[in-house]
């Protein structure tokens, strides 16, 4: 913590410190404003800095913020003038691809790029990157080209050979007991076992409890699939600068990793990413792609275009872990969760990072938990969209269905009961009441061959944001502003919300500000992820906001003769807090400025004490279960989701219904299927992994739930993460219900439904 | 993509003589051909753009008995034309189920019969597959899902046509046209004998060689008593490939089934007409429990793999659904 910081920051992934640091808070004084929600309003004592405006708090009404307002890039995007990396096509611009092998793993021991180089126009072709293949598609040489024809016809005129090596590409084939070494220094399965005092108290608890259900969920791995590939349009300026059109969810990251590649001081780097075509966790790095093309900008001294192609980019653009996860939880006929014991094993292929969020949200009792990570040889996983959560929702969610099933209480009591969350506690009332809950039939009760069933499953996310963005206004003196930060809009309407805040602030309408993101020369922001964009440069935006419209009533206080603090700004105007009858319009107080421009650059300071550290959501599926053909149609959804003060209603609406339309997609089609001969993604195409199109989609609502948290002067919390947890899971329930057992597998198709129809009817 | 020598015929003749280049791809909509030519798995010297020759773009109409259009006419008119709607609901039905909106609106009749299947395997040119030339057949160790339960020997790609079906259920004929010389002939093929199984060649799945065009598609009117239908199954519901597809046509008579046709697709390399359920129909009432067990029927013989045994049960799924729409429709007098 910074010495000058005026307020304690909370840590919101920690709900502990979040409490005991509320209390310091309280205990240190402060002003009190009110934070919560309908029905738990709580004062919460703040030391406001001195260049922040006092934080919107409950009960404030506003001008702009909350209206439904469409995107300000609307029409750039749907007309097709907005300029994305891969539209960037520079004067004298190359192409450039990646040689890439075809085994999973090989050693490439020999390659001839004599015919490659025949082919007219192309100019590189080369070595790239290390002749280990570890994972299938991995490249080992590059290509470049004066068009993109020739670069591609290049690539396929390349002759290697190589030295084909067994591959553990799945997991199966690497937990098989002759399975060779995906890395070398140590097993393919590592992790951390149960600990015996957790699995002993597991044990006396579950002794103690009236049903102790078990079962094993499994997810497969999904890749990002974005619209817009991995890659970079570079152009290195001799002899020391470099400007890069990247599709990044990090420009400042970039703009670091451009500098240390092409050995340029970062002030001599400029990285754009006005538009960005997908990225959900996968986008934070310069990624392979980026980094070639620099290079190759470099030493041809012409601008470079490498962007992914489909099928790498299937393998080497990230993607979710898979998971399997065994569970037994014990119950009490109350609903009192007591014993809980989780073994989780997954694949985040070459470069780990499996896992699964398992458990959270409902108080288990007595936890034993095991984690493993089992090593393929296939392409990196990346962070996607709540990392880790939606698998884990999916499996626990389920566990707590059967929990439910086993003492005969309905299974939103039994959430209800064991989850102490304000938000939700909230939600699940609302939310059921809403959908109709009371509406749902006993498990398994339908007749004929198509069976309904609702399903529910609750969110939460971390998302207050923190330190990392400075926000620059300008007020011209013809009354425009301008509001500017560097970091990206990664399409979920950050520019729009930009400029929403500044004109609430300033009291002007929003056609009268032009906001500007995604360029590194405006000030810093943050990465995207985490959920963190909004609320991390939106309080910053206010406050630059709020900077510089004090120095403008300043201006207006000496013609008045009266002090900065007597004046406000609203409704277009200048007003007289004290002497009604004086008033000026916005313009005329700008004409008044000495020089042509007011510019205020505003910090995001740390986090205030927060109504609460984590942002809830209840979700309700209903589906339609056809146990002829398998297939689940997802009839009706309702997404009950907390995202602090709600900014824009449009496009946080927007966002949640994303997440419904990726867990949809999850829930029942996607999934990477790797061959288990050559270990290449058989399905790295948009026709065979399969995503949820329009006809797929439910009817559904969206409800954000009004909670002024209090985390900074604005409240906004994130909305990218939380909607995306709980989604299968919520379908999955409403499956469950349908057929009156769980389908344990995701993606829940046709062959898996009617393979667990096909085991029940056995078992019976 | 290499370069391409790019032909723009006025009518099928010189379609038909600029098809017998060396090494030529005939485009319709070009959403199956250039998805190859971009996989590299097609790289044609020659595309002959069918799009433009105006005698493929025959309206669809009555003539002698026989509905026919030119092979160039789209999914999305066949699926919307009311004579068609009226006279073979199953031919709309089979139309208006595939793919998208948008590749409707381009995909034509005669491409969606001459597409090339879509095993994944085939379309990935760094497996050196057997219908490419290679040696092995990778779905047999690989990843079979979505491959064939019948007739899954040398080759396991299953027919990917929606029309396929039931062009043959009607009694569908072909007009073609060969460039012999500068000459150019019409003849007529069979939608039945249209197919080639990969043990007679593996490299191909119609009849059609060099200089061949399709330039009309029809089939007899079928009689009032009889009802037509299309029906498949599949994992999503916007835009998917089918995992099983059934085409029925059922005539009745004094409450009987009087004749019947079915042809099932989607589970073998091409559309199998199943004459032993055909036969077992015929002089029986139309039931519930009578297709469903001709459904069942319909799965004898199947030669399931490791991944795709779900598709037997989706295969008597719908024969069973097929045969029940096809019998209502023939009851109702509306087709």
């Amino acid at each position: 913590m910074n010495a000058d910081d005026p307020v304690i920051p909370v840590d919101p992934q920690d709900p502990a410190q979040r409490r005991r640091r509320n209390q310091q808070d309280g205990a240190r004084g402060g002003k009190p404003f009110k934070f919560g929600q309908k029905g738990d309003v709580r004062e919460v004592a703040v030391n406001v800095p001195p260049d922040e405006p006092p934080p919107w708090q409950f009960g404030d009404t506003h001008a702009v913020v909350g209206q439904r307002t469409p995107r300000v890039d609307a029409v750039a995007k749907v007309t097709g003038k907005a300029r994305y990396a891969y539209d960037m096509n520079l004067p004298g611009m190359v192409w450039a691809a990646f040689v890439r092998c075809p085994h999973a793993r090989a050693k490439v021991t020999a390659v001839d790029y004599s015919e490659a180089m025949k082919i007219p126009g192309v100019l590189v072709a080369k070595d790239y990157g290390s002749k280990d293949i570890r994972y299938a598609l991995q490249h080992f040489g590059v290509v470049a080209a004066e068009t993109h024809a020739a670069c591609l016809e290049a690539v396929r005129a390349v002759k290697a050979t190589f030295e084909v090596l067994p591959h553990a590409a799945r997991m199966d084939q690497a937990l098989a007991p002759d399975a060779p070494r995906v890395h070398s220094e140590r097993p393919n399965k590592t992790g951390d076992d149960f600990r015996p005092e957790a699995v002993a108290a597991f044990e006396k608890a579950a002794q103690g409890c009236d049903a102790v259900v078990t079962g094993t969920a499994t997810t497969e791995v999904q890749t990002h699939m974005c619209l817009e590939p991995h890659g970079v349009t570079a152009r290195f300026e001799a002899p020391d600068r470099a400007t890069v059109w990247a599709s990044t969810q990090a420009t400042f990251g970039a703009r670091g990793e451009v500098a240390r590649v092409l050995k340029v001081p970062e002030a001599n780097v400029t990285v754009i990413a006005h538009y960005m075509g997908g990225g959900f966790g996968s986008k934070f790095s310069l990624g392979v792609a980026g980094a070639a093309a620099c290079t190759l900008s470099k030493e041809l001294g012409r601008p470079v275009k490498l962007m992914l192609e489909r099928r790498a980019e299937h393998a080497q653009g990230g993607n979710r872990p898979s998971s399997v996860q065994e569970m037994s939880l014990g119950v009490k006929k109350d609903g009192t969760l007591a014993a809980y014991k989780v073994s989780k094993t997954g694949t985040g292929g070459i470069g780990g990072g499996a896992g699964a969020a398992n458990p959270m949200i409902y108080d288990f009792g007595e936890v034993a938990e095991a984690d493993f990570e089992v090593a393929t040889n296939a392409g990196a996983a990346a962070a996607m969209r709540a990392p880790r959560h939606p698998q884990g929702s999916f499996a626990l969610e389920t566990i707590m269905n059967l929990a439910a099933e086993a003492i005969g209480m309905d299974p939103l009591e039994l959430r209800r009961k064991n989850d102490k969350h304000p938000i939700r506690a909230r939600q699940y009332v609302e939310g059921a009441k809403r959908f109709g809950w009371d509406k749902r039939t006993a498990s398994g009760s339908g007749k004929g061959p198509i069976k309904k069933g609702m399903g529910v499953a609750s969110s939460l996310w971390y998302a207050l944001g923190g330190r990392g963005a400075q926000v620059l206004c300008r007020i011209r003196k013809d009354g425009s502003v301008e509001i500017r930060n560097g970091a990206q809009d990664i399409g979920v309407g950050t520019k729009t919300i930009l400029a929403m805040v500044a004109a609430e602030e300033l009291g002007i309408p929003l056609s009268r500000v032009t906001p500007f993101l995604g360029d590194t020369n405006d000030p810093i922001g943050p990465a995207s992820g985490g959920s963190t964009t909004a609320p991390t440069i939106m309080p910053a935006a206010r406050t630059a906001a709020f900077m510089a419209g004090r120095s403008l009533r300043e201006i207006v206080a000496k013609t008045w003769d009266c002090g900065a603090d007597d004046l406000a700004l609203g409704g277009g105007k200048v007003i007289h807090l004290k002497d009604r009858s004086k008033s000026m319009t916005f313009e005329k107080a700008c004409a008044l400025m000495p020089g042509d421009e007011i510019a205020e650059l505003g910090k995001r300071t740390g986090n205030y004490a927060a109504y609460e550290g984590q942002t809830g959501g209840v979700h309700f599926a209903e589906v339609e279960v056809d146990t002829e053909d398998g297939t689940i149609a997802v009839t009706r959804y309702l997404a009950l989701q907390d995202a602090g003060t709600i900014l824009n209603p449009l496009t946080a609406e927007s966002q949640v219904n994303g997440a419904i339309v990726q867990g949809v997609s999850y829930a029942l089609f996607e999934e990477r299927i790797l061959d288990r001969q050559l270990g290449q993604q058989v399905n790295a195409d948009m026709e065979m992994y399969k995503i949820a199109g329009p006809k797929d989609m439910p009817r559904a609502e969206v409800i954000l739930t009004e909670v002024v948290n209090g985390a900074n002067n604005v409240g906004v919390a994130g909305l990218g993460e939380g909607p995306s947890v709980p989604v299968a899971a919520a379908i999955a329930g409403a499956v469950h219900n349908a057929l009156g057992f769980p389908v344990w597998s995701l993606p829940m198709t046709p062959d898996r439904v009617l393979a667990a129809i096909a085991g029940k009817e056995k078992g019976k | 993509m290499k370069d391409f020598t790019y032909v723009l015929p006025k009518d099928a003749a010189e379609a038909a003589r600029a098809a017998a280049a060396p090494n030529c791809a005939l485009k319709g909509a070009g959403t199956d051909l250039v998805d190859r030519m971009k996989e590299g798995v097609t790289r044609p010297d020659t595309v002959v753009n069918l799009l433009t020759a105006t005698d493929l773009r025959s309206p669809i109409r009555e003539e002698n008995g026989r509905i026919v259009m030119g092979g160039a006419i789209t999914l999305a008119e066949v699926a919307e034309s009311e004579l068609i709607r009226k006279v073979a609901p199953g031919l709309a039905d089979a139309a208006a189920e595939a793919a998208t909106p948008q590749i409707r609106n381009r995909g034509t009749v005669a491409g969606n019969l001459c597409q090339r299947p879509r095993c994944w395997y085939f379309r990935n040119d760094t497996y050196a597959c057997s219908k490419k030339g290679g040696e092995t057949c990778y779905s047999i160790e690989g990843e079979n899902k979505y491959h064939a339960i019948f007739e899954n020997v040398t080759c396991n790609i299953v027919h990917p046509s929606n029309l396929a079906p039931i062009l043959q259920v009607l009694g569908g004929t072909l007009h073609v046209v060969t460039a012999k010389g500068t000459d150019v002939v019409p003849s007529d093929i069979a939608v039945k004998d249209f197919w080639v199984r990969p043990e007679e060649d593996i490299s191909r799945e119609n009849i059609l060689v060099a200089g061949q065009v399709i330039r009309e598609v029809s089939f007899p009117i079928p009689r009032g008593t009889t009802g037509s239908s299309y029906v498949e199954t599949r994992e999503k519901a916007s835009f998917d490939w089918a995992l099983t597809s059934c085409a029925a046509a059922l005539t009745l008579e004094g409450g009987k089934i009087a004749s019947a046709s079915v042809v099932l697709s989607s589970v073998a390399p091409t559309p199998l007409q199943l004459e032993a359920v055909e036969k077992w129909l015929v002089g029986k009432a139309p039931s519930d429990a009578l297709f469903r067990e001709a459904g069942t029927k319909a799965t004898d013989g199947a030669t399931p793999m490791r991944d795709n045994a779900y598709k037997i049960t989706l295969t008597a799924v719908v024969v069973r659904r097929a045969l029940s729409a096809a019998a209502a429709r023939a009851t109702g007098g509306g087709k």
